[in-house]
């Protein structure tokens, strides 16, 4: 069922306050709860058509609909970035770009290194953004374990 | 009639469904223009959803009575991608040392670069700071909404900037790379763009997005260990 599923992610979404505010780890509450989440999946391994796997879906789904808000709360306000509209540019414009070809260049050197030492795997290749590419499907969850 | 208007815009029912709407529609004219990355759904509804609001003189506060409701949704959604890792386990537990190397030196140099652009613009020793404090807080944006409907901070403002960016430009910039590796477009994605990269990713491919999710949190871990081991080195 739908709604045991979202129970269960409910549920540690608020384990995930609960230890923000317990422990005051700097991690905002969705992170730890998406952590705890985890930990639960892999203890208890469900099915591909577990409750909690369908639940997940229904939020996953769509899930860039949620920060729409937010982002319009960001130009709502854009009147104090007209003191320095090229710095505040530079600044988000650059540390992004950086992060995102040494992050990519990183992974895809380590990758490489695995190869060459024989401990890796053929890369997970597809050619994004193109309109004709069948969308493969997700790689299926390991084999639950008899309970 | 002024008054009858106000009534009806200031109603959650407006913001619910000016959201919805609006996105139903941006993603059907994304899919048939060939996914193309300006006509990225969130960018485009977040600018139609202003120009609605300028038109009809809504104010914020007045959107956000039904738009809270929407954010809100983020926090679990954000914890449901646990699931999508899962579902990838056996690709990323083959990808251990690729995602723990790109995430350590992508958040570290996010950091490094917010710091010295600061610097090299003329901007203070403080402000510098500030805006390497921001790439540290930029993977901890969906944490943000929960405060939705208050007036968000410049920095908060800053990374859902940077976000949308990632969602518009990160899958042609890593095009153009000429990164195809589904890992590593997810990671890359993740590391730079965050919450709202990582929900684009999710529509592209569902490995992309466990990797984007993955590279999203373990970012946030990383940048609140490397951020006062920078500041020691620099100031």
């Amino acid at each position: 069922m739908v709604l045991t599923g979202l129970l269960i992610i409910g549920a540690c979404l608020f384990a995930g306050h609960l230890l923000a505010t317990l422990t005051g780890i700097p991690a905002p509450a969705p992170v730890l709860g998406m952590a705890l989440l985890l930990i639960v999946l892999l203890i208890w391994r469900p099915r591909p058509n577990a409750s909690v796997m369908r639940g997940a879906d229904v939020l996953l789904a769509k899930m860039a609909i949620f920060f729409v808000p937010a982002g319009v709360g960001v130009i709502a306000y854009s009147g104090e970035l007209n003191g320095a509209p090229l710095a505040v540019l530079a600044g988000i414009l650059l540390p992004w770009l950086v992060a995102l070809v040494v992050g990519a260049g990183t992974a895809a050197g380590t990758f490489w290194l695995l190869r060459r030492t024989g401990r890796g795997t053929a890369p997970t290749s597809a050619v994004a953004g193109d309109p004709s590419e069948e969308r493969t499907g997700p790689v299926r969850p390991p084999e639950p374990v008899a309970r | 009639m002024t008054g009858d208007w106000q009534t009806l815009t200031s109603h959650p029912t407006f913001g619910v469904v000016l959201t919805l709407g609006v996105f139903v529609v941006a993603e059907k004219l994304w899919r048939a223009s060939g996914r193309h990355a300006l006509l990225t759904p969130v960018f485009t509804t977040i600018t139609v959803i202003i120009g609605v609001l300028l038109l009809l003189d809504v104010p914020y506060e007045d959107y956000m009575a039904g738009g809270g409701y929407v954010a809100f949704l983020l926090a679990p959604a954000t914890v449901a991608l646990a699931v999508t890792i899962y579902r990838n386990l056996p690709l990323v537990m083959q990808a251990r040392a690729p995602i723990v190397i790109s995430v350590l030196t992508g958040a570290g140099a996010g950091i490094a670069a917010g710091f010295l652009t600061t610097r090299l613009l003329g901007g203070s020793e403080e402000l510098a700071v500030a805006m390497a404090a921001k790439s540290v807080t930029t993977p901890v944006a969906m944490a943000l909404t929960e405060q939705a409907g208050g007036l968000p901070e410049l920095a908060a403002a800053f990374t859902i900037v940077t976000g949308v960016l990632g969602a518009v430009a990160a899958p042609t910039a890593l095009h153009l790379m000429g990164v195809r590796d589904r890992r590593i477009r997810g990671l890359a994605m993740g590391i730079s763009s965050h919450g709202i990269g990582t929900a684009q990713a999710l529509q592209i491919d569902e490995t992309e997005g466990a990797f984007s999710a993955l590279g999203m949190a373990l970012s946030t871990v990383a940048a609140s260990i490397i951020m006062p081991l920078f500041l020691r080195f620099v100031l």
